[in-house]
């Protein structure tokens, strides 16, 4: 046994603890939308919006519901709410094709970038809201 | 051609942004002027290639993803990298005015009527000459 200058006898070697590493706070985001406004665009355009604004793995997820206005304006506020989080200009077409949104029972949702960017390591955690028309979304997005 | 398209673009725009047409003007901004959001970018778009029967690819139009690598934003300012992105990848954007005030947060409010005007006007042009 040999004493340690912190007082106290020490067993051989000891073992260094492992703790989980800390995950690091990228930035987080807020997006509000009208579930009326989104309803106009899915009377217009809903095969268009589905197709081209949900990613494969939604598309399977929810390719044999049908979306409610209520459900894509969540989609829809998660994926923007997760790339404000990075302070970036508007993702365009093809940011919505690649943020990966899964939501959750307790009225929360995760969502995951596709994107061959910077964005590809880290992961959303967030939760709707909502005020009459308006629905919203605020996400933290951390580095995986 | 060109004020036909432009009407049409004008009458697509009114009717995505529930404005009246007067109010649609070249210079008008999409998000300072007429109050477009992003939803409202996604519905043009559809609407723009409905009625010219195009397709408009992403970051053709509208920058969507283009400012993507670290470089090309710092502390929420385009980089004078991501402006000769920006500048090569959209020559309808006004880059010269943004250049003096690059931050990515006021960026969308540099997508005018002019820019869409211009944008559909050289796309059917390339179409016919094809």
């Amino acid at each position: 046994m040999q004493s340690s200058i912190f007082g106290g006898f020490s067993r051989g070697v000891r073992k260094k603890s492992r703790r989980p590493p800390e995950k690091q706070l990228i930035g987080s985001g807020i997006d509000l939308i009208s579930v009326y406004r989104v309803r106009q665009l899915l009377a217009r355009h809903r095969r268009d919006a589905l197709h081209r604004l949900l990613t494969l793995q939604e598309k399977k997820q929810y390719g044999r519901q049908i979306l409610s206005p209520l459900q894509f304006s969540k989609l829809f506020a998660a994926k923007e709410a997760f790339f404000k989080a990075f302070g970036k200009a508007w993702l365009g077409l093809e940011g919505f094709q690649k943020i990966q949104c899964t939501l959750l029972p307790d009225n929360g949702f995760r969502a995951e970038s596709l994107l061959d960017d910077q964005t590809k390591t880290c992961e959303g955690i967030g939760h709707f809201f909502r005020r009459g028309a308006l629905v919203g979304a605020h996400v933290s997005v951390w580095k995986s | 051609m060109h004020e036909e398209v432009y009407e049409k673009i004008k009458d697509i725009l009114a009717s995505a942004l529930g404005r009246d047409p007067e109010e649609i003007c070249p210079e008008a901004s999409l998000t300072r002027d007429l109050g477009a959001e992003s939803i409202d970018f996604i519905d043009i778009i559809f609407r723009l290639e409905k009625s010219f029967d195009i397709k408009i690819p992403s970051g053709e139009l509208f920058p969507g993803n283009i400012l993507n690598q670290e470089a090309y934003v710092k502390e929420g300012r385009v980089t004078p990298e991501g402006l000769a992105m920006l500048k090569a990848k959209l020559p309808y954007l006004d880059i010269e005015t943004f250049s003096s005030d690059p931050e990515v947060s006021k960026l969308a409010e540099y997508f005018t009527v002019q820019m869409i005007v211009s944008y559909i006007q050289d796309r059917l042009a390339k179409e016919v000459k094809a």
